[in-house]
């Protein structure tokens, strides 16, 4: 990511077993290995100027390493403001050196810089003033207790969210905690490009509100983005713009990578689905403004080929697939196919044909599936609670994984009842420690 | 195989097809060049005279709670052996359990499902298009309009796939469907189906017993 003018922050986390593998291959230590790679690539340098370790030590460059970016960032902008340049590595005593001491001046730039990425993306609940003041205050509590940057640990979190609001917490259980910013996903990353991306722009002559009007000029711009780019999209952002001067930013996800070449001309998929993420995005609105123009880029592409699902190209299970492929992007609403998994327990035995399936008991699964002989064909969305008659024979009876539960439970069963309520109807009733709820009907 | 198969009686075929579903897969061939889609069931095969129509809606009342859809299904499960099915869910309140289906025979790599309560407006693609040889709406009673009953009763003739709308009540004679040319009506009796033909054929019922084991199982 591109943080400003001056910073770049790079998550190297992604693909650590290749780093691994790399600097095994070089028979280098990894931080050595990104070292030289940062330094050519980031930096400018050439391969004959940073042969030395000494060389590369000595590089007039400030480069932090962190689990928390925002740690990081404070320690890079301390670093530049001391001019003290080099390569810092956690648990050295130069990082800790540094941590210390950090001033409130740099905590307070640097969080400016977080609210500004966060005021870009707009999350919900983010008001930028009110959280800059929390900030504000932040600062003047913590020097009248004469506590520094790196001693935020004293207080307790739970009190600077009760004081100071969730986004001011959030600031600090970054540094706290570097793995809750994986769990929140709070931290406003953003993707930097290494290539342009295919893009286009359009200024409508004449302003207009129906979607007639705009469709030959959203094809005519297709046509040109299909001519900057050979590879499927899978993503797209429209950003529409108003005559009242606001804008509309509409992500666009395609289910499966579709190439804008193979439609040129007509563009019926990607118009499809520009239209019922249109349709989608203005729901609700009494009138939409006037259309001004808007701005197309191609925000994710695959640019390698999908996985043949056999060796011959003509099988009907290929054509199959690439029909429903294609047939994905097509329609407004997901199609989904199912696979069975290996597992006895209702609900933990199918999951949809593109998620990696988790094998329990593959020695079982000649067994299993005949489990779903006596079971409905339909669950209910919302399973409800229900008063179910004592002594009632149960269909089947299943063990709760009780190696997954805590050593002192006891191993329970699942007892399921096909029982005919007043309406006559048939439903699938679970029965777990004196409770029951209706899981399924049979339909 | 497959002649031994239709010449077993029902209790042998039930008891067979339960354990065995997908065995015969490599018996059957495509429905594409057929003029019917028939059951995994024999006798609802010779029942509706070979299966239900192609290039037709097929128009079935079946009340929700007495595993009715099950006879549905076994024309998904013959269907899903070689060629795609698409299985329109309009129920909000109902979701497919899908190893139940496997157990009865459908094949999961060939059986799409969608939820949608508007499948003209969220699935048209799909419509008018030749991918799927039979598709299934199962709607709730208010869902789908005669413009909707029109416009996929004249795509399904031009592409040649069979569509079976499920309606949650049972079919009256007297009023009805006109865009759908064969509509049948199944209803509960004693641990069977009871299946009885309303328009498209000659006025017949049949009764077809259930699949499901109801005995208590211990897993």
């Amino acid at each position: 990511m591109h943080w400003d003018s001056d910073h770049w922050i790079i998550d190297l986390d992604t693909f650590i077993p290749y780093w691994k593998a790399e600097a095994e291959a070089q028979r280098i230590p990894v931080v050595t290995l990104w070292k030289r790679i940062l330094s050519q690539q980031l930096f400018g340098y050439r391969a004959d100027e940073i042969q030395t370790p000494l060389a590369l030590e000595q590089l007039p460059i400030y480069a932090v390493w962190d689990r928390s970016p925002f740690r990081a960032l404070l320690l890079l902008s301390h670093m530049k403001h001391t001019q003290a340049t080099g390569w810092i590595l956690p648990g050295s005593p130069r990082y800790q050196q540094l941590w210390t001491s950090i001033t409130w001046d740099t905590w307070e730039s640097v969080a400016r810089q977080v609210l500004d990425h966060w005021d870009h993306r707009k999350p919900k609940g983010f008001n930028r003033s009110r959280v800059q003041h929390s900030l504000h205050r932040l600062r003047l509590t913590a020097e009248r207790l004469a506590l520094k940057p790196s001693q935020l640990d004293r207080l307790p979190i739970e009190g600077i969210q009760r004081r100071y609001g969730p986004w001011i917490a959030r600031l600090c259980q970054w540094i706290l905690d570097p793995k809750s910013i994986r769990n929140t996903h709070d931290f406003p990353w953003e993707t930097w490009y290494l290539s342009p991306r295919a893009q286009c722009q359009r200024h409508l002559d004449n302003p207009t509100r129906k979607w007639a009007e705009c469709t030959q000029e959203l094809i005519d711009d297709l046509d040109k983005i299909a001519h900057q780019t050979t590879a499927k999209i899978t993503e797209l952002e429209w950003l529409i713009r108003f005559t009242t001067e606001d804008t509309l930013r509409i992500p666009i996800r395609f289910r499966t990578p579709h190439a804008l070449r193979t439609e040129q001309g007509t563009h019926r998929t990607a118009l499809l689905q520009l239209m019922g993420a249109f349709t989608t995005a203005t729901k609700g609105r009494r009138q939409t403004p006037y259309i001004s123009g808007w701005h197309i880029t191609i925000t994710g592409t695959l640019s390698m080929g999908i996985d043949r699902l056999t060796l011959f190209e003509w099988s009907p299970d290929a054509e199959h697939q690439r029909q429903l492929d294609a047939l994905a992007n097509q329609v407004l609403t997901p199609l989904i196919r199912y696979q069975w998994v290996p597992h006895w327990t209702p609900g933990s035995d199918f999951n949809a044909i593109d998620q990696v399936p988790h094998h329990d008991l593959p020695h079982l699964s000649a067994i299993l599936p005949h489990a779903g002989v006596s079971r409905p064909l339909f669950t209910v969305t919302t399973p409800y609670e229900f008063r179910l008659p004592k002594h009632q024979a149960s269909l089947e009876a299943v063990m709760m994984p009780w190696w997954k539960q805590p050593p002192s439970t006891n191993a329970s069963h699942e007892r399921y009842h096909r029982y005919k309520d007043s309406n006559n109807r048939w439903l699938w009733v679970a029965q777990h420690g004196g409770k029951s709820e209706v899981r399924g009907i049979y339909a | 195989m497959t002649k031994i198969i239709h010449n077993a009686n029902d209790w042998i075929w039930n008891q067979v097809l339960s354990q065995f579903p997908i065995q015969f897969a490599t018996q059957m061939e495509s429905v594409a060049n057929h003029a019917k889609i028939p059951s995994v069931n024999p006798r609802l095969t010779q029942f509706l005279g070979g299966g239900i129509p192609k290039g037709a809606i097929t128009e079935i009342g079946i009340p929700v709670g007495f595993s009715g859809r099950s006879i549905v299904a076994d024309f998904v499960s013959h269907v899903t052996q070689t060629d795609l099915c698409l299985w329109v869910n309009g129920h909000s309140d109902m979701r497919v359990y899908p190893p139940a289906w496997i157990s009865r025979g459908v094949n999961p790599l060939k059986w799409v499902v969608a939820n949608s309560e508007s499948p003209v407006r969220q699935l048209k693609a799909s419509l008018m298009q030749p991918i799927f040889q039979l598709l299934v709406l199962d709607m709730e009673s208010h869902q789908l309009s005669a413009e909707d009953i029109a416009f996929i009763s004249m795509q399904a003739r031009i592409h040649r796939y069979a569509v079976i709308v499920i309606r949650p009540f049972l079919l009256s004679n007297r009023q009805g469907n006109t865009w759908a040319k064969l509509r049948v009506n199944v209803t509960p009796a004693q641990n069977q189906f009871h299946v009885s033909v309303i328009k498209g054929l000659s006025e017949r019922h049949v009764t077809i017993p259930h699949h499901v084991d109801t005995r208590a199982v211990r897993s």
